[in-house]
């Protein structure tokens, strides 16, 4: 079964986020990995697999932010299904497509949860979102690949 | 699932755990009423801090690694120099050996006990809040931490512990825009106030502001503020900043605002101490 390496990757995933080293950091600011794994999942595993990714990474990241669970679970398991969904449909099974995607989902998944906690000030919400989203993408590739190779070896086609 | 099963999506596993998620956030709600965080939180919390407490630990090694390697003969001089430092300082250790054996000698001859060594645990950032508003950090400690510990640096205030889980837990930090703290100027007969987060200083993460000044307050540019202990959740006297400028509003000329240049350094937070009531 290939769902508990999910949750260990996603724990490394959410871990690695919260402690992004300070050096790496583009204007204070950090890549949404959770966002790329939960992507990764989807593309690689489909929409149950997905949806199951998104479940797990909000659990863990929403927790360890503080945050109220509610947003994070919609914007991230709506990611996870929806990828899934469109998967062989639009989109294909390739890193790329994976850095593309996720420089989409940064943004919508910002809304999603703008929606359900606003911030006090719009000005460094849409700066963060606009540097963490190119940043996110940049990283989704390596993340896909990990999260893809695992999965070819423990499930192989 | 490629094309040809796309429209076999099995819905139910998506359904059950749909349901799981609101669940999830409904038992949060009702914890958090209780000022709880819940048990999946404390669960999901407990496992992620541990692999970041690991994660700390080996970006640390990895950066000292990385450093010996780029500032190799730089290092080789430094230590050298630091060698020669040590041995003087060893000399000085000597020296002030003495005075405390001296001094000790003159409590005794005075029948006066002294009072002991202030004990204070030490803490490691773990976790970095790094969005605009809400600034806190995941610290992990030498000892269980306790709701309402406070934080500091040798140089200043830093925050206090809001939620403690064994010998972890959250730091609301003088930066978050919920901080509060009872304040005053380190003068005699210095004006008491309250210092925020300065969230409007445009470029300017790290400043916080003096307000709730009464409006004739004698408040110059370098004066030193620190805590002043009222309403107990910070003790008396810990140093907090210094005034960097001091503003009048245009709208309402009896609200003062002291702009305060913090002296702990939050850009890099790394160590702290962690000092319980009473301490």
């Amino acid at each position: 079964m290939v769902y508990p390496v999910y949750v260990i990757l996603l724990v490394l995933v959410t871990a690695l986020e919260r402690t992004w080293p300070g050096w790496l950091l583009v204007y204070g600011q950090g890549p949404h990995l959770v966002i790329a794994a939960v992507v990764a999942i989807g593309l690689v595993g489909g929409p149950v697999a997905g949806c199951f990714g998104g479940l797990v990474g909000a659990l863990l990241l929403g927790s360890v932010e503080g945050a109220w669970l509610g947003g994070v679970f919609v914007g991230y398991m709506v990611l996870g299904v929806l990828v899934g969904v469109l998967r062989g449909e639009l989109l294909a099974e390739r890193a790329p497509v994976a850095a593309l995607v996720t420089l989409v989902a940064v943004p919508v998944v910002a809304v999603i949860r703008l929606l359900f906690a606003a911030p006090p000030s719009p000005g460094p919400w849409l700066l963060e979102t606009a540097l963490s989203a190119p940043y996110s993408a940049l990283l989704a590739i390596p993340v896909f690949g990990v999260f893809k190779t695992l999965a070819a070896l423990i499930e192989p086609e | 699932m490629r094309r040809e099963d796309a429209y076999q999506i099995n819905w139910t596993p998506i359904i059950v755990m749909v349901a799981l998620a609101a669940v999830l956030t409904f038992t949060q709600h009702r914890a958090r009423a209780s000022g709880d965080i819940g048990l999946a939180c404390r669960g999901a919390r407990r496992v992620v801090w541990s692999v970041q407490s690991g994660l700390t630990r080996g970006g640390r090694v990895l950066r000292r690694i990385a450093v010996a390697a780029y500032r190799g003969q730089e290092l080789v001089i430094e230590n050298e120099r630091l060698r020669r430092e040590l041995a003087y300082l060893e000399s000085e250790k000597l020296r002030m050996w003495s005075y405390y054996l001296e001094n000790r000698a003159m409590r005794r001859s005075l029948g006066w006990d002294g009072s002991g060594p202030v004990s204070f645990g030490v803490g490691r950032v773990i976790d970095w809040s790094s969005d605009h508003y809400r600034q806190r950090v995941t610290i992990e400690s030498n000892r269980e931490l306790e709701r309402g510990n406070v934080v500091r640096t040798e140089a200043g205030l830093v925050g206090r512990v809001i939620e403690a889980q064994g010998r972890r837990g959250v730091v609301v930090l003088l930066l978050d825009s919920e901080s509060a703290v009872a304040a005053q100027i380190e003068r005699e007969g210095g004006e008491q106030g309250m210092i925020y987060a300065a969230p409007d200083v445009p470029g300017d993460r790290y400043l916080l502001q003096m307000s709730k000044l009464p409006p004739d307050a004698d408040v110059r540019v370098g004066d030193w503020v620190t805590s002043s202990g009222i309403g107990e959740v910070y003790p008396a006297g810990i140093p907090i900043g210094v005034v960097e400028r001091v503003e009048r509003s245009a709208v309402n000329v009896t609200s003062l605002t002291a702009y305060v240049r913090p002296f702990a350094d939050f850009k890099n937070l790394n160590y702290v101490q962690v000092i319980r009531r009473g301490e």
